[in-house]
C-alpha cells in the first residue's frame, strides 16, 4: 500500500516503531536490574556498560526516547486544540529541538569514544 | 497543447490475477482537467478503460482515485498544474471492480454505523427547523464532504485495519452532533467511542491532505475525542 | 461509559508523567544525582514504573487490534500482553523494594 510519506505519517511511523522499541526495553532494563542483588552479576552488567557497542546502543535508546516524547508532546499540543495548518511547523520544531538536545544528551554517552 | 504521459493502473480481476500498468500519450490543452484526458483515453485510444465519473465539477465525488500517489478528484486536478508523467491509480484500500473503478460498499457501511441522518422526534415547525448563524458555522466545514472517498483510503490506520470507522464516517458523526436541530447526541457518541471509532485515528493528516474540499478532517476528529474526554468526566462526577 | 475514552485520556496522561519522570530519572541515574532514599523516592519511583508499563503496554494493546483481525485472537493477545504486564510489574515492583 504504498502512499506519499508526508510529516504527519513518517511522525506517526517514527512514533510506532519507537514506542514498540521502548516497551521491548523496559523488559531488558527490569530484567538486568533484578539481577543487582548478585554481585558477580552485577559486576558483569557493570563491565558490559563500557563496550562501546553498547554506548552506541544507549546513545540509540536516548534517540528513541527524544523522538517519542517530543512528537508525544507535539500530538498532546495537536489534542489540545492547535490547529491543523501548524501541524508541519510542529512537526519541524519537535525534529530540531529534539536534534539538538540528542546532540548534546549523547556526548556524555559517546564522548569517551568518538 | 502538449503531450502528457499517462501511466494507468490497469486491473479486471475477472479475468487477470494482478494489476498491469499501462501508459498512454495524450495531447492536452493546459485549459483542461486531468478528466479530460481520461476521456479521451477512452474515446480515441482503448474503449476499454473503466473509470467513474459524473458531474466532472468537483460536486459528486465519483472521480476520486490516487494521482501521482496523492488522492483527489480527476476533475478537480488542472493539467497545467501537473507534470508530464503522470501515475494514475484507484484509491488504496478498496476492492477494485475493474481499473480505476472500486467497490465503496464497505465505505458507505461505515457511514451507515454512524446514523447519516437527522434525528429528532419532537414535533416539526411548520416551516423548516431553524439554526442560528453560529448554529450552522460550526457544521458548516463538515457539510461540504461529498463521500468521494479520497480520506479514508489514503488513512494508514484504514489500510491495515479494515473495521476502523475512518475518517469520513468520524465527519460525518460530527457533522449530527455538533447539528443543533439533532436530538440522538448519546447514541451518536455512543457509536463512535469504542475501540475501532475514534481511538484509531492517529492523527497523521493524510485524509487532510487527500480532501478534494480541503475539509481539516483530523481537526474536526480531534474535537470530537476531546469531547468525549469532556463528556466522560461529567458522567462520572 | 466506555473504557476506551478513558484509556486513550490516561495514555496522554502518562505521557506527561514519564516524560518528567525520565528526566529526573536520567539526571539521577546519569549525572550522579541525589540517593534515591526516603517515601517520596519511593512514591516516585512506584508511578513511574506504573506510567511506563502502562503507556507501553495500552500502546501495544492499541498497535495489535489494528494488525490482528480475528476475535478470538486479539483476546489470546491481550491476555499474554496484560500477563506480561502484570509479570513486569511484579519484578518492577520487587526491584523497588531492594
Amino acid at each position: 500500500m504504498r502512499y506519499r510519506l508526508r510529516a504527519g505519517s513518517f511522525a506517526w511511523m517514527i512514533q510506532r516503531i519507537s514506542g514498540v522499541a521502548l516497551t521491548i526495553y523496559i523488559f531488558f532494563h527490569l530484567y538486568y536490574l533484578s539481577s543487582l542483588r548478585d554481585p558477580v552479576k552485577f559486576e558483569l552488567l557493570r563491565k558490559l556498560l563500557d563496550d562501546p557497542f553498547v554506548k552506541f546502543g544507549e546513545a540509540g535508546l536516548l534517540l528513541l526516547v527524544i523522538a517519542h516524547s517530543f512528537n508525544g508532546i507535539r500530538l498532546i499540543l495537536l489534542d489540545m486544540g492547535v490547529p491543523t495548518r501548524m501541524q508541519k511547523t510542529l512537526f519541524f520544531i519537535a525534529a530540531l529541538t529534539g536534534g539538538i538536545i540528542f546532540f548534546i544528551g549523547s556526548w556524555p554517552i559517546l564522548g569517551g569514544i568518538l | 497543447m502538449k503531450t502528457y504521459n499517462f501511466k494507468i493502473k490497469r486491473f479486471n480481476p475477472s479475468e487477470e490475477s494482478s494489476p498491469q500498468w499501462q501508459e498512454f500519450s495524450v495531447q492536452m490543452d493546459p485549459m483542461e482537467r486531468l478528466l479530460d484526458g481520461l476521456i479521451k483515453i477512452k474515446d480515441n485510444s482503448d474503449g476499454t478503460l473503466t473509470f467513474r465519473r459524473s458531474c466532472a465539477h468537483g460536486i459528486c465525488g465519483s472521480c476520486a482515485m490516487k494521482i501521482n500517489g496523492k488522492n483527489g478528484l480527476a476533475c478537480q486536478t488542472l493539467i497545467k498544474n501537473m507534470p508530464e508523467r503522470i501515475t494514475i491509480e484507484p484509491l488504496a484500500a478498496y476492492p477494485v471492480i475493474k481499473d480505476l473503478v472500486v467497490d465503496m460498499t464497505q465505505f458507505f457501511m461505515k457511514s451507515e454505523e454512524v446514523l447519516p441522518y437527522l434525528i429528532n422526534a419532537e414535533t416539526p415547525p411548520e416551516r423548516e427547523r431553524l439554526q442560528s448563524k453560529d448554529e450552522q458555522q460550526k457544521i458548516l466545514e463538515s457539510i461540504t464532504c461529498i463521500m468521494c472517498g479520497s480520506c479514508t483510503s489514503s488513512c494508514p490506520t484504514y489500510w491495515s485495519d479494515k473495521e476502523y470507522l475512518g475518517p469520513a464516517a468520524l465527519l460525518k458523526a460530527y457533522r449530527f452532533i455538533f447539528d443543533s436541530r439533532d436530538r440522538a447526541f448519546d447514541e451518536r457518541l455512543g457509536r463512535i467511542i469504542h475501540a475501532q471509532g475514534l481511538w484509531r485515528c492517529h492523527s497523521i493528516y493524510n485524509c487532510v491532505e487527500a480532501c478534494p474540499k480541503e475539509i481539516d478532517i483530523t481537526g474536526h476528529i480531534t474535537e470530537l475525542k476531546r469531547l468525549a474526554v469532556k463528556n466522560f468526566f461529567k458522567r462520572n462526577k | 461509559m466506555r473504557k476506551e475514552v478513558f484509556e486513550w485520556f490516561f495514555l496522554r496522561i502518562t505521557g506527561v508523567i514519564l516524560l518528567a519522570g525520565l528526566t529526573l530519572h536520567f539526571y539521577t541515574m546519569h549525572y550522579n544525582g541525589p540517593a534515591q532514599t526516603g517515601p517520596y523516592w519511593r512514591a516516585f519511583n512506584f508511578i513511574f514504573l506504573l506510567s511506563a508499563i502502562y503507556h507501553g503496554f495500552n500502546g501495544l494493546l492499541g498497535i495489535m487490534i489494528e494488525y490482528v483481525h480475528s476475535r478470538a485472537l486479539q483476546k489470546i493477545f491481550e491476555g499474554v500482553l496484560i500477563v506480561t504486564a502484570l509479570a513486569l510489574t511484579g519484578i518492577g515492583i520487587y526491584i523497588l523494594s531492594v
